[in-house]
């Protein structure tokens, strides 16, 4: 006497928790980046590693080649050569100095010791040789480079992270408020967790801020770690 | 459907809300591009993901499930790559019950459950548009066998 009857399947409803779940997680990953910029996965991260940088260092040492990425809060650039782009209006900087200021920038910078290979993120405001760039409609403008801009300075205010960065450097390193003074001459220096302010001036990147575990191979041979 | 065979799928209607749900995340992404917000690649990627994913089952749940009536059997075909065929007679239906919720009455579509006079089975056809015109038309066809088959009068 048994028969089919038309029911609902428990396991079709767990289905449909599920993907509503999946939807609803879906769609809360889209909306709280775009509409709380306050929150930020990698804003999480740095903040964790913070507490972990605890070596207070100051370095000025040759330019290596480096990408940066995260929110600063102020970026200075000075450049005699390149095209930037503000939202869709081209800025052609002229060949003999520009000053350029992005306020609350969020992006990569990918540099050399010659070159600004990449800009690209989005910023409050831009300021071009004095000409002040504010969102119209949105809240940030777009920012971004069209091939490489030639620099002479580039100022990043708070904070820069730079997870790890390695190589052969000639220069000073100033740990813990001078407590110890190395100075180098084509040693291959290894950096870990930087956080701080980065400023690149003169042919020479300056580092200020703190850093979790400090290498120098080569005469030297020093290890340090927080 | 023609008049000699009714040949129906489970309808989309069913799926409003997976189509809802697409559509939610879909215009969320536009919005989030058109008011240049802030964004996650990653996030939209998943987004992206989920509505492709979302609307390949509906399709693939759809097309799983056939049922025919025709003037001899009722045949429910399952499966996409790997089919099994369950063959009715009609002389054996006894019965057919129709079975709407208020969303399925709201939309026209419903489930229908067809008894068999042994009772040791039915047929379950879920979830088909226009569940009144398949009994109608399941129901003339057993008239129709009924009066023109060997143990028709």
């Amino acid at each position: 006497m048994e028969h089919a009857e038309i029911y609902e399947n428990p396991k079709n409803h767990h289905l449909k928790v599920i993907v509503f779940l999946v939807f609803a997680i879906v769609l809360a990953l889209l909306i709280v980046p775009s509409f709380y910029n306050d929150f930020s996965f990698t804003g999480f991260t740095i903040s964790n590693i913070t507490a972990n940088s605890s070596i207070k260092i100051t370095a000025d040492l040759t330019i290596p080649a480096l990408k940066v990425n995260g929110n600063f809060e102020n970026v200075e650039i000075n450049s005699n050569s390149g095209d930037l782009y503000v939202e869709d209006e081209k800025f052609r900087l002229n060949p003999r100095a520009n000053y350029i200021i992005f306020n609350s920038y969020a992006g990569e910078i990918s540099f050399n010791d010659a070159n600004i290979s990449k800009i690209k993120g989005k910023a409050i405001e831009v300021s071009v040789n004095g000409v002040v760039v504010e969102p119209k409609t949105k809240e940030t403008l777009k920012v971004a480079t069209e091939g490489n801009i030639h620099y002479t300075s580039l100022k990043i205010k708070n904070k820069v992270f730079i997870d790890k960065f390695s190589y052969i450097s000639s220069g000073n390193i100033n740990i813990g408020d001078g407590k110890s003074i190395f100075s180098l001459e084509d040693e291959k220096v290894d950096l870990k967790n930087f956080i701080g302010d980065l400023t690149i001036e003169n042919g020479k990147i300056k580092l200020e801020g703190y850093v979790e575990r400090l290498d120098i191979r080569g005469a030297s041979g020093i290890s340090i770690t927080s | 459907m023609s008049k000699e065979v009714l040949s129906v799928r489970v309808s989309r209607k069913l799926y409003i809300p997976i189509y809802i749900m697409v559509f939610i995340l879909i215009s969320t992404i536009i919005f989030i591009k058109i008011t240049g917000r802030e964004f996650d690649g990653l996030s939209i990627r998943i987004a992206l993901i989920f509505s492709v994913l979302g609307l390949m089952f509906t399709e693939a749940h759809r097309f799983r499930n056939v049922y025919q009536v025709d003037h001899q059997h009722l045949t429910h075909i399952t499966g996409v790559l790997f089919k099994t065929t369950k063959k009715t007679d009609l002389l054996a239906v006894s019965d057919a019950e129709l079975k709407q919720n208020p969303w399925q009455m709201l939309l026209g579509f419903g489930d229908v459950n067809i008894l068999v006079f042994s009772r040791e089975s039915s047929t379950a056809v879920k979830n088909i548009d226009n569940p009144k015109k398949f009994i109608n038309f399941l129901e003339e066809s057993i008239d129709q066998k009924r009066g023109s088959g060997p143990s028709g009068h």
